[in-house]
């Protein structure tokens, strides 16, 4: 079962944590400068290369991918949206089949090595990350500073390269009246935050992305270190909210039920009532509230609400209103499994 | 007018699409239109040009009078300063050296230091013992892997370290980068 279906440490609160490693190939121009045959000339040397890191990577090319597979990656997280529409040629994802590491290649810098777990668990991501990075380099030689690190072509990464982002989801804060408190503690850390669905304060599904503005003069041991910190900051203060809301239990009970008698007995749900109704569902069942479901259920039923990996399920394209439908099709069958 | 889309929501997208000659009209609401992905060519700001204005204000900030940068362009790509306030990117490696002076406020700014301190490339790392981590197999086949001209930068490489190590009075790890350069050169 692949990571997104599963749950990790701290998977009351935390979702998934990404480890990103920015990185360039040394003597080759950034990709905004590159010409076609430099572009082919990373494409080739990384294609190359890959068999002999192991994990089973697959190099497989984004123009021989079909846009919904593009999106149905995008909606796991594996790759940007923007890399999912680009028009550049020679892109590529190095993917394994537990999807847990994922390759970007000619996005925004040659290589954007990433690595996946589900819940919270940056060190041993971190080392994953660096030991696939080593041996990529033995082959590979990188761009690099003695001054300024690692050079990629964004500024905003350059110096050890890592982007370290947890996916937190944090209902209580919200209903509790505390969101913007915590995000503004968060944001005056020094930490990016943003709502990972929708735009405005409120993201819909309740779901937030934190990570790491500073890239460069810290350490990666240092970056991580933050990063627990403030993630385990996040979790005690949701865990009080829960707890608080916990009190009035015939409230809260009615308001997660609610939501889960929509979803279970709908005909037809958009994207986005879906994802506000799993937040509450998913508070539910991680409260031990709603007894119907249990935590992989729900880990699918995020999944597979979204419209490319619904499709991918459904093995058919749908437009958007025929979706709606689908999608209840979709949710019944993913409960009444055993 | 009822979005034509969901038939909820008001509408207030109105998105003209003509295709052979043939006009089609549609009045989405905000949230369909976001879906259908119709509402990306209202957005006037673009996140890149965005990022450029960021830096140039930063840039003005940082111009020293004795130093400009207006003709200056990165010999490798051809980069000027300008294109890459225009697009937030730079162009090549060497594009941080043909800037090093505004880029080293630029930086300052956003990360509150110009200067590196976590991992290097490995056979740094390996020369100061931070990877305690035995990987001779490693180096050695790193080295037979590496031509000749990999050799020469790496040689020279740790002459640097060994000097830095030297003047910063850490002889144990001089000694290490020291017995590295006799293997090299054997």
């Amino acid at each position: 079962m692949n990571w997104y279906l599963q749950n990790g440490k701290e998977s009351d609160v935390v979702i998934s944590t990404r480890v990103r490693l920015s990185r360039n190939i040394k003597g080759i121009p950034f990709i905004n400068r590159a010409s076609k045959e430099e572009l082919k000339e990373v494409y080739d040397k990384v294609k190359e290369i890959i068999p002999s890191l192991g994990y089973n990577l697959k190099f497989l090319s984004l123009s021989d991918m079909d846009s919904i597979t593009k999106q149905s990656l995008v909606e796991k997280h594996l790759i940007s949206p923007d890399f999912a529409k680009t028009k550049m040629p020679y892109t590529a994802v190095a993917i394994n089949d537990d999807e847990n590491i994922c390759i970007m290649v000619n996005e925004e810098d040659h290589i954007k090595l990433q690595v996946f777990t589900s819940g919270l668990d940056i060190d041993n991501l971190l080392n994953l990350a660096i030991e696939i990075d080593e041996k990529i380099e033995n082959l590979l030689p990188y761009s690099y500073h003695e001054k300024y690190g690692f050079l990629t072509a964004c500024p905003t990464n350059v110096g050890t390269g890592l982007k370290i982002s947890t996916l937190v989801h944090i209902p209580a804060l919200q209903m509790t009246g505390n969101l913007n408190k915590m995000l503004n503690i968060i944001n005056n850390l020094g930490m990016n935050v943003r709502g990972l669905y929708g735009e405005g304060t409120k993201a819909e599904g309740d779901v937030y992305q934190v990570s790491n503005n500073q890239t460069l003069g810290i350490t990666e041991k240092e970056i991580a270190k933050n990063l627990n910190l403030l993630a385990q900051k996040i979790i005690d203060q949701e865990r009080l909210a829960r707890k608080y809301l916990s009190k009035n239990s015939l409230k809260l009970e009615d308001e997660v039920y609610r939501s889960y008698g929509i979803l279970a007995n709908a005909r037809r749900i958009g994207e986005d009532e879906a994802l506000e109704l799993l937040s509450k569902v998913k508070l539910g069942t991680d409260l031990g509230i709603i007894k119907e479901l249990n935590d992989k259920k729900v880990r699918e039923l995020m999944l597979y609400t979204k419209p490319a990996n619904m499709q991918k399920r459904l093995g058919t394209k749908l437009s958007v209103i025929d979706q709606e439908a689908s999608r209840c099709e979709v949710i019944k069958q993913i409960l009444q499994e055993d | 007018m009822l979005c034509q889309n969901c038939g909820k929501n008001e509408a207030n997208v109105r998105y003209t699409q003509v295709i052979n000659g043939v006009r089609k009209e549609l009045n989405l609401c905000s949230e369909c239109a976001r879906k259908l992905g119709v509402d990306r060519i209202d957005i006037p700001m673009d996140f890149t040009s965005f990022l450029g204005d960021f830096f140039n204000d930063y840039a003005e900030s940082s111009l020293l009078p004795s130093f400009s940068i207006d003709n200056v362009k990165c010999k490798t790509c051809g980069m000027s300063y300008n294109d890459f306030i225009d697009t937030g990117m730079f162009g090549c490696s060497d594009c941080y050296d043909t800037f090093s002076g505004p880029i080293d406020s630029l930086l300052k700014n956003l990360h509150g230091t110009a200067r590196h301190i976590g991992r290097g490339v490995k056979n740094v790392d390996d020369l100061l013992g931070k990877n305690t981590k035995s990987k001779t197999s490693n180096k050695t086949e790193n080295i037979s892997k590496s031509s000749d001209d990999k050799n020469a930068q790496k040689l020279e490489d740790l002459q640097k370290q060994l000097d830095k190590a030297i003047k910063e009075e850490r002889y144990e790890d001089a000694a290490k980068i020291r017995d590295k350069i006799k293997e090299m050169n054997k």
